[in-house]
């Protein structure tokens, strides 16, 4: 055979190196068919057992023979000599017979002399091949010496593939690795066994809240369990998953808890309006809901609860609805104008661009959301909107507003939002490069934001987050630019050098720009940074070195 | 009843349950707890007497605080891969509020 070879894959080249090529591959299938025709019907299938195992075994052992094979040693002749008798056929090229040598293992059943102690033996499917690359197989007694030192191996082996799991699953859930609290270890447990809780007892709200929330990820939040939460002094009730819990279960809220001040329902689509009617009649002190997911409550009750309990309610988060409409706006806004500070309204299907000229009339709103609602948004409504509430506002999130133009940046944000500190305009894939740039250039009369998302707006560019940079640098605690596909180097090194003492968390996933030497020089730079989240960054690598307390996650080789 | 190890000599502090019982633990392990570290390294009288009276913790309860706290300052510096620390469920809510007070 020659030596000259052309260019090939790694995968080829692996093969090769594991002595594994499609010559041997046929050979041993054409053997196999032949003794299947000498060996006659009866015992085909335990024949095939055997080749199968044949065929893992080549895999395994064969770079052990690979050495053996140039010594060409006393035990290796001889099993070549079977080989070929077995075969009973003509001696083929040298090459062809060392491939046969590196596949051929002695069947199950056979007579073995031991690699070490040279005594006979017979062969089983357990037989072990001889250490340090020698040809042939282990007897029984020689092969079990080993077997206490291969379970250490195993051992540790396992234990440090625990260990590699659970550093990377800490890191998914943001978590350094460390040594459970003693609380947590107990709340897990409790959670385990909560069937068998008659009372939580004095734990605390923290607490409380810490089990609701396990729970609710455990998807065990359930009729029986909800009660343990109902103390008659709580405050405050934050359940995330309750679609387990029938609508007596939400009664049961209002009837124990009557000091409730602030409740957060999330999945709950099993809430009617009798529930919300029961809530409207018992809880007088309520004054911040958020209901994620009630759609089966329909307007009359919707207004009905706004008309008797609007004038106290400070904040309102309505998501994932499609039965509030316009007519429940109304009463909101008729009812909370004087006390509403917070809304949020997300994923409500049935309000559409011109109902939202209603909130004009909320003037004390200082966090304003609506989000995934693109058939909601259009420039006018709030540039109107932001002429009215923009001096005062903190907090202002508009989600998937893909169908708002540069107008809304410069007609509405830059000469109003004064006191802005958190600003999230995801998806928002018509916002230009040049008109974010402008909106922060010189915008002297805001002080710099906390908290900026500009993830998907894949129009914007270097300048545009540059500029932001260059403007909040001093403030910024939290940057998520996941997707400004266009970014370069050179904005990361403006970060980097900016001084930016408060950043503490950036996604800059699927920026592919970013690699090893930037996120290393953030972390460098940047002195407050804990969390860098890198999804997709194929130029980010288990090379990188981030400074102690930095985590960065979303690194293809973190993966379990 | 349960003692912890310490590098060198002893540098050992003892809590007291609620029913007398008495834990002499190293002050390492002790402080894994913040609550128990701001006692004794206050100004007050247990940082002088090195002993504090657990009033709400009986003797059982504090006998797995002691194991956890000693359990914590064992691993602290190996925490990938360590062994589950065992708790009898029906301990757990006690556990919990005794660990709450403790800030452990």
């Amino acid at each position: 055979m020659s030596r000259v070879r052309g260019p090939n894959s790694a995968l080829t080249e692996f093969l090769r190196e594991r002595g594994i090529d499609a010559l041997a591959i046929r050979q041993r299938y054409e053997e196999a068919q032949r003794e299947q025709g000498e060996g006659g019907q009866n015992d085909g299938a335990a024949q095939e057992g055997i080749t199968e195992e044949d065929g893992v075994v080549t895999v395994s052992s064969a770079t052990s023979s690979r050495n053996s094979r140039r010594q060409s040693s006393e035990p290796a002749a001889r099993v070549r000599s079977r080989v070929s008798k077995k075969k009973k056929r003509d001696a083929e090229d040298e090459d062809d017979e060392l491939i046969l040598d590196r596949i051929a293992r002695p069947k199950p059943g056979q007579i073995e002399f031991c690699a070490e102690c040279n005594n006979r033996f017979t062969v089983t499917a357990y037989s072990k091949p001889a250490r340090d690359g020698g040809e042939g197989l282990l007897c029984h007694s020689c092969g079990s010496k080993y077997a206490q030192e291969e379970k250490k191996q195993k051992k540790t082996q396992i234990s440090s593939r625990k260990k590699r799991k659970s550093v990377a699953a800490a890191l998914l859930d943001k978590q350094d690795v460390m040594v459970p609290k003693l609380q947590d270890l107990c709340i897990k447990l409790i959670a385990r066994y909560i069937d068998d809780v008659d009372m939580l007892g004095d734990i605390g709200e923290v607490n409380m809240d810490k089990i609701a929330r396990i729970l609710s990820r455990n998807r065990s939040l359930k009729d029986n369990t909800v009660r343990l939460f109902l103390v008659p002094s709580v405050k405050q009730l934050r359940f995330w998953d309750c679609s387990n819990l029938c609508s007596d279960s939400y009664k049961l809220i209002a009837s124990f808890c009557p000091q409730l001040e602030s409740l957060v329902l999330s999945m709950c689509g099993q809430m009617t309006d009798e529930v919300l009617d029961y809530f409207t009649e018992k809880l007088e002190h309520l004054h911040a809901i958020a209901f994620n997911g009630a759609f089966l409550i329909r307007n009359p009750c919707w207004i009905n609860f706004f008309t008797k309990r609007g004038s106290q309610l400070t904040s309102v988060a309505i998501s994932n609805t499609l039965r509030f409409d316009r007519t429940a706006l109304q009463a909101l806004v008729d009812n909370c104008a004087d006390t509403l500070e917070e809304l949020s309204l997300s994923r409500v299907g049935n309000i559409f661009a011109a109902d939202l000229p209603l909130l004009l009339k909320l003037t004390k709103l200082i966090s304003l959301e609506i989000s995934y609602m693109r058939d909601a948004l259009t420039d006018d409504v709030i540039i109107d909107i932001l002429k009215l509430i923009g001096p005062q506002l903190i907090t202002l999130n508009l989600d998937d507003c893909d169908t708002l133009s540069d107008r809304v940046l410069l007609e509405g944000i830059r000469p109003y939002c004064g006191k802005l500190q958190n600003l999230s305009l995801g998806l928002g894939e018509n916002f230009t490069n040049e008109a974010l740039a402008t909106l922060f250039r010189d915008w002297e009369i805001n002080n710099g934001l906390i908290n900026v998302s500009l993830m998907r707006c894949t129009k914007v560019g270097d300048e545009g987050v540059q500029a932001l940079i260059e403007h909040s640098a001093k403030t910024l605690v939290i940057l998520n630019i996941n997707s400004v596909y266009s970014l370069t180097d050179s904005t990361f090194h403006l970060l980097a050098t900016s001084e930016c003492e408060f950043l503490s968390q950036l996604d800059i996933g699927f920026v592919h720009c970013v690699g090893d030497k930037e996120v290393e020089m953030l972390s460098e730079r940047c002195p407050s940074l804990q969390l860098i989240e890198a999804y997709g960054n194929i130029r980010i690598t288990e090379v990188a070195k981030m400074k102690p307390g930095v985590r960065l996650i979303g690194r293809q080789s973190d993966t379990i | 009843m349960s003692q912890a190890e310490t590098e060198e000599g002893g540098d050992f502090v003892l809590l007291v349950s609620s029913d007398g019982y008495k834990f002499s633990i190293s002050r390492k392990a002790a402080m894994v707890s913040g609550t128990l570290q701001r006692m004794f390294e206050g100004a007050g009288l247990e940082s002088q007497s090195n002993r504090v009276i657990l009033k709400d913790i009986n003797g059982v309860l504090l006998e797995k605080v002691c194991e956890y706290l000693c359990y914590n300052l064992k691993h602290q510096n190996n925490p990938g891969n360590i062994p589950e620390f065992e708790i009898p469920p029906e301990m757990a809510l006690e556990l919990l509020v005794a660990s709450d007070f403790l800030d452990v």
